[in-house]
């Protein structure tokens, strides 16, 4: 140590940035100059123009440039002014622990270079030079090439002066490394400090702490400003700064890194059990100078029980309101495997469902008595995997076990709160009674609204055979009379019909018979039996189609209905001296179709609009309008005879048909009614 | 003078039919369940036959079938009036040989068009 010139003091102070081997190596070299050297240079550039430059200054060389060609060092592997400049290929004698003897460069003969860098060191005119040994301690690390290509220097090169020299750099690179290694260290060490997770203290050897991280702060709930300077023995039950010193001092003495789990005693003299590692931390000498004390809340074996009993107890609760559904409900998880399966799914598939749980859903499948009627669609999702299918999906089906029986299902995904696939749920519940009970109350109202049919015949007939005079000529007030029992036989009938299409539309039996209709031809075959009658209530009734050659796709008697009931609407609802029109318009494209559309019209389609000058819909009240059963406040108020039913089959028997309908009006402005119908092709 | 058998088991509509159709000249005779129907209309055949389709003891589209087998190309245009009014009972109803179709209730200035367009046959 004593050799150590100056220089080597002042490298502490040097920015590590600045620290590279090649920078340590210059200026130890500037600082030591050999005998007659006035400065050294340091090469940058890569090798070729090392050579260029040594070409270019042979003639002028008064001065002694010591190049610093390369360092080789066992650690590090090459270092070079510039890295790229040499390597080992070129010069295989840096990579060669050479003895711990300084090779002098100026005898190429010497056995220890090869061919190879014999030629490396001809080739750019490397004459003279010393390969020094980079000694650490009394191992050889690496080499040192100095290379000078001025020849005329009487002795240049002292080789005991560049073993000087050579013992400095590996001193410093020692050196440098460790400050390298202290500031890996320093951000590890600061990392500790700051970690939330584990309580990292460290203290001298008396106990006292140095170091409080938050983590200890989380654990212990005592802040880094109350604890740094006390002693540990705060911690531990019983202990005294005195205790404290001497345990960690044994342990010190041991020189061992020790781990337990114990008892400490945080704020307030809380308990807390703790696993605990005590670790020796060094000095620079080597010697122990403070003990790292790390600790972390220890999973107590109690908690752990406590967890599994919740555990428990939640599936059993959670059995319980999966038994107590009517619904079966199985679940498999993201492997495809049985999960969870509830007492009604054993019940509706007769299987037990212990026998499924844990089985793959193949297997699964197998097991259960799957007779006639299991959709293969359920089937397939029961072998897709979870996270391959996400979506939610449903449907009924008809099977026998036991008895016939119609399912509805649903399948949807299972999300954990942290938005992961955990499996997929399937739910069958039992709808053979609600179907049942749904087809009896069709069947009932179709043949309630069938059986007042029978009666309407004979109470209409005679009621026109009276009005034709076939009992002979009425008195004018028996003859209105008669007509007010003729005009509440009709509503009654119309009740009947809307009813009986009701149920059909519901059950999913509308018959349609859909054909080409010219649309002209149809409109004034509604409207001209009507026109009359209209007339005589002082409404003008207007119908516009401009293109007689429209033909629409759809069954001419629904569409008659349809047509029927919005121009029976819309007389009910005009006061004399109003007007009615139907507009006809073709929708080609989007552009034709009007603002108030809904948007998901099928183009293209044939518009048609009943325009009348009536009391107009409340905008409250417009989008109820084609709901069952709804009637406007004014007419009620104003006893306008209506069902509620004719706008509900207008909306079903359009749509049906795969037309759309829609309503505009402002109260008192009169309304527009809009439907649509596909164009025939 | 035009002859028209109406079979209807419900009196009032027989009644009405019998009514409206005399009323305009014709002679009408009628009955109310098919067996005594088929014996009456086989041996004195009508000029038009009417026939409701659910009677007491078998289907009006039945006796329409019947007596278009046994009369052939002697057997009378037959009118179908029924409270059933969906496409597939007129189809029913045609497919036995059917002439015509009227839902009930029907008017009667209706009834009388049709039965006067059949017996133009």
């Amino acid at each position: 140590m004593s050799k150590i010139p100056p220089a080597l003091t002042t490298l502490r102070d040097l920015p590590l940035a600045e620290q590279s081997p090649a920078y340590l190596l210059s200026r130890l070299c500037e600082q030591n100059l050999p005998p007659g050297a006035e400065r050294c240079l340091l090469i940058e550039g890569d090798f070729d123009q090392i050579a260029q430059n040594g070409a270019n200054s042979t003639n002028g060389a008064a001065n002694h440039q010591l190049h610093i060609l390369a360092i080789w060092d066992r650690e590090r592997g090459a270092e070079t002014p510039q890295d790229s400049a040499f390597d080992l290929d070129q010069l295989p004698i840096l990579g060669q622990i050479v003895n711990g003897k300084v090779l002098n460069l100026a005898d190429l003969s010497d056995p220890a270079l090869t061919e190879v860098d014999q030629i490396t060191l001809t080739a750019f005119g490397i004459v003279g030079g010393l390969i020094v040994p980079l000694r650490h301690g009394a191992q050889v690390t690496g080499t040192l090439l100095i290379a000078d290509r001025n020849i005329s220097l009487q002795a240049p090169f002292d080789p005991a002066h560049y073993e000087l020299l050579a013992t400095l750099l590996v001193s410093n690179l020692d050196t440098l490394r460790m400050a390298e290694r202290l500031a890996f260290l320093e951000s590890v060490h600061t990392g500790l400090i700051e970690t939330d997770y584990t309580a990292y203290i460290v203290v001298d050897l008396d106990g006292v702490i140095l170091e409080w991280g938050s983590g200890a702060t989380a654990l212990y709930g005592y802040p880094s400003t109350e604890m740094i300077g006390r002693s540990l023995a705060a911690l531990t039950m019983g202990a005294t700064p005195e205790t404290t010193a001497v345990q960690l001092r044994s342990l010190a003495g041991l020189g061992r890194t020790a781990r337990r789990d114990m008892q400490r005693v945080a704020r307030h003299g809380r308990p807390i059990n703790v696993r605990l590692m005590q670790y020796p931390i060094y000095d620079v000498e080597g010697n122990i100078a403070a003990i790292g004390d790390m600790s972390a809340p220890q999973p107590s074996d109690k908690a752990a029980e406590e967890t599994a009993l919740h555990a428990v107890q939640e599936r059993d609760r959670l059995e319980a309101i999966l038994d107590s559904t009517n619904d079966a409900i199985v679940m498999i998880d993201t492997e495809s495997r049985v999960v969870t399966a509830n007492q009604q799914f054993e019940r509706f598939f007769d299987s037990s469902r212990y026998s499924l749980l844990g089985q793959q859903a193949d297997d699964m499948l197998a097991l259960l008595p799957l007779t006639r009627g299991f959709p293969q669609r359920v089937s397939n999702l029961f072998l897709s995997l979870a996270t391959d299918m996400q979506q939610t999906v449903g449907g009924d089906f008809d099977m026998e076990i036991g008895e016939p029986r119609t399912l509805v299902w649903f399948s949807a995904p299972v999300f954990s709160h942290d938005g992961s696939v955990l499996g997929r749920m399937f739910v069958f519940r039992d709808m053979t009674n609600e179907r049942e009970a749904e087809r009896m109350k069709t069947e009932f109202v179709a043949l309630v609204s069938h059986e007042l049919r029978t009666p309407l015949t004979p109470i209409l007939g005679f009621t026109d055979l009276l009005l034709e005079g076939e009992a002979g000529p009425l008195d004018e007030h028996v003859r209105r009379y008669i007509s007010y029992i003729k005009v509440n036989a009709d509503r009654l009938l119309r009740l009947a019909n809307d009813t009986l299409d009701m149920t059909r539309v519901e059950a999913g039996r509308v018959d349609l018979r859909p054909e080409r209709i010219r649309v002209a031809k149809l409109l004034s075959s509604i409207v001209t039996p009507l026109s009359h009658a209209i007339g005589q209530k002082g409404i003008k009734l207007d119908l516009n189609v401009p293109d007689k050659t429209l033909d629409i796709w759809a069954d001419p008697g629904r569409v008659t209905q349809v047509i029927s009931k919005l121009l029976s609407n819309a007389v009910r609802h005009t006061p004399e001296n109003g007007a009615i029109q139907i507009v006809v318009r073709n929708l080609r494209e989007i552009f034709d179709v009007p603002a108030g559309a809904p948007s998901d019209i099928r183009l293209p389609a044939v518009l048609i609009a009943v325009h009348d000058t009536g009391i107009g819909i409340d905008s409250e009240d417009q989008p109820q309008m084609f709901t069952r059963f709804f009637r406007t406040a004014q007419s009620i108020e104003q006893q306008i005879a209506n069902s509620g039913l004719g706008l509900y089959l207008v909306k079903s028997l359009v749509e049906l048909q795969g037309g759309r309908v829609w309503v505009e009006s402002e109260l008192g402005q009169g309304a527009s009614f809009y439907f649509t119908i596909p164009v025939a092709d | 003078m035009a002859k028209v058998f109406v079979v209807e088991d419900d009196p009032y509509i027989q009644l009405l039919i019998t009514r409206k159709l005399q009323e305009a000249g014709m002679v009408v005779q009628s009955a109310s369940n098919g067996a005594d129907a088929m014996v009456r209309v086989l041996a004195e055949i009508p000029d038009v036959l009417i026939l409701d389709v659910m009677l007491p003891d078998r289907s009006g589209l039945e006796i329409c079938r019947d007596v278009k087998e046994q009369l052939g190309v002697r057997c009378p245009p037959v009118l179908i009036v029924s409270a059933n009014g969906q496409a597939a009972d007129v189809r029913a109803a045609r497919a036995v040989g059917a002439d015509d179709y009227l839902i009930k209730p029907f008017a009667t200035s209706e009834l009388l068009e049709s039965v006067e367009r059949l017996l133009r046959r």
